[in-house]
């Protein structure tokens, strides 16, 4: 609890200082918040769109957006730095999908890495065979329950009706094989 | 919120890549994704993840819940089939063995022989060593009569694996047992008690007196072992109304053979007419052919509380059946001594008093 509460001053203080150093015209300052908050808003973005491509753009197109407003003073509340990149990517991704027409698109076509540094490339290579032998290694009833819950987005009622199965039967099942994924391999991520 | 923590237990996470939350926990928790390097990291193992299902749908679409259930039930089936075989084994190499040390103390095939005459013929192969077994059971329950009537239909001893019913085979003659040879006082204790429960399983055997059924006013006769008299007679006071009614379609399934559709009818009206003696008489005749001796004993033995009705010799007669199924053959004995005027009875008598006097010995 403390670590939390001594957290969020050193946070708000590197906040303060970044956007400061951002409004001085200090690259190293830029590359520094591009390296914080590319990943994040990319994940979002791509959880929102399902299509990674476009979240790159849109990861780059929210990015820019903040630090044009930082350059330009724009950001009165500097302990709110996060909440101001979040709400321009929400802006970003909403509009995006509002002109697609479509929200929660899944195009596996387009899905693919547009990563330009081959170690990230290699890294998430690895990442995805890894992952692919640990789900191959689950149940039929399992990968069925992640299939109907995780991509096609079915409520468990829904999928523990489908599959014949009680809806705690199903919610225990999906909870466990996401813990055994994400502790298995979250350490693998890249950076 | 602590979000870490929900996303550590997988729920949180899933709900989100599943678009399940609410839209002010979705903000909330992507809020908190562009802060905390842990959820960052989950999160996208988890799209990788949602990658590879994509890509692999199509085979884990294919896979049926029917398919699976149909699998299971093959599996605990084959299983069940395999235990049932082995169990099957178990018993034919136990009987087997069984049967190897009693095979030449096998009673004689046909029942019209004396119980002395049993103990020497040594022949009747066809009711193998299955008896070794029964006799074990039978000198438990022997040792240990119970009162039917207190908790008749609680757990109670099997009833021996003889036919109750078996019109074909007729009750042995009544020869004295006095012809024992000296010879036959030479058979082990085991010999004995082998015989014993083979007697006593033929004594036991029960077969229905005949109910001719030939219409509501028509000459209803009734044959057998012994004769109770029949209200569908002319002169004896009759069933009236529903009561009537079924007991007249119990005694149409009671022709047929049917004992326990004639059981059920006879079950209800008995409630519409509990006092009714030829319809407690029938019921119990119904569970003693069904081979339900515990359950025959309390409307019998209401009809033989009443001592001066005419269903009551035949009653006491069936009665000693009961018992000598439940193996107590001194209250089969005080039965049939209640039932002087049935020949067979008489007859059953001196058959039981003979295999008392043996266990005396």
């Amino acid at each position: 609890m403390e670590s939390e509460l001594g957290a969020a001053p050193a946070k708000a203080d590197k906040d303060f200082a970044l956007v400061a150093r951002i409004r001085t015209g200090d690259p190293l300052a830029e590359e520094e918040f591009v390296t914080a908050y590319h990943r994040p808003v990319l994940l979002i973005a791509a959880e929102r769109t399902r299509d990674r491509e476009a979240a790159q753009d849109l990861a780059q197109e929210t990015l820019m957006a903040v630090l044009k407003a930082l350059r330009e003073g724009q950001l009165r509340e500097v302990e709110k730095l996060t909440a101001f990149v979040y709400g321009t990517a929400r802006n970003v991704i909403n509009n995006y999908l509002r002109v697609k027409g479509k929200r929660r698109e899944c195009d596996m076509d387009t899905v693919g890495e547009s990563s330009t540094d081959p170690v990230k490339e290699l890294e998430l290579t690895e990442k995805k065979r890894l992952i692919k032998r640990e789900l191959e290694s689950y149940s039929a009833v399992d990968q069925q329950i992640l299939l109907l819950s995780v991509v096609d987005g079915h409520s468990l009622l829904e999928v523990a009706r489908r599959l014949r199965m009680s809806h705690e039967a199903v919610r225990a099942r999906r909870s466990r094989m996401v813990r055994k994924l994400t502790k298995k391999f979250g350490h693998m991520s890249q950076k | 919120m602590d979000y870490c923590r929900k996303s550590e237990r997988g729920d949180l996470l899933a709900e989100y890549v599943g678009g399940e939350l609410s839209p002010e926990v979705q903000s909330d928790f992507e809020l908190h994704i562009l802060e905390c390097q842990r959820c960052q990291e989950a999160l996208e193992t988890l799209q990788v993840a949602r990658d590879d299902l994509v890509a692999r749908a199509h085979d884990i679409r294919s896979y049926s819940p029917a398919t699976h259930t149909r699998r299971r039930w093959v599996v605990v089936g084959a299983a069940t089939l395999s235990l049932i075989l082995c169990s099957v084994g178990i018993y034919w190499f136990a009987l087997s063995r069984g049967a190897g040390s009693t095979i030449a103390q096998k009673p004689p095939a046909q029942t019209s022989q004396v119980p002395g005459q049993t103990a020497q013929a040594g022949g009747g192969a066809s009711q193998n060593g299955l008896a070794s077994d029964l006799s074990v059971s039978s000198k438990k329950y022997a040792a240990t009569p119970r009162n039917p009537e207190v908790g008749a239909n609680t757990a109670r001893p099997s009833p021996p694996a003889t036919p109750m019913e078996s019109p074909e085979v007729e009750p042995g003659p009544l020869e004295p047992p006095a012809s024992k040879t000296k010879n036959d006082l030479t058979v082990t204790s085991s010999q004995n008690d082998w015989t014993e429960e083979q007697e006593i399983a033929r004594l036991s055997e029960f077969t229905p007196p005949t109910f001719t059924f030939s219409g509501v006013d028509g000459n209803n006769t009734t044959s057998g072992a012994f004769l109770p008299p029949s209200t569908l007679e002319p002169g004896r006071p009759a069933l009236q109304g529903r009561a009537r009614s079924l007991f007249l379609a119990a005694m149409l399934a009671y022709d047929e053979k049917r004992y326990r559709d004639a059981e059920a009818l006879l079950n209800d009206a008995v409630k519409l007419a509990p006092g009714d003696p030829e319809v407690s008489l029938y019921l119990g005749i119904c569970r003693l052919a069904e081979g339900n001796a515990y359950d025959a004993v309390p409307p019998l033995k209401s009809v033989t509380n009443k001592n001066d009705s005419p269903y009551a010799p035949a009653a006491h007669f069936c009665l000693a059946k009961a018992y000598l199924q439940m193996r107590d053959l001194y209250t089969a004995e005080q039965q049939l001594k209640e039932a002087p005027k049935i020949p067979e009875a008489k007859a059953l008598l001196t058959q039981v008093q003979w295999l008392l006097a043996q266990r005396n010995k």
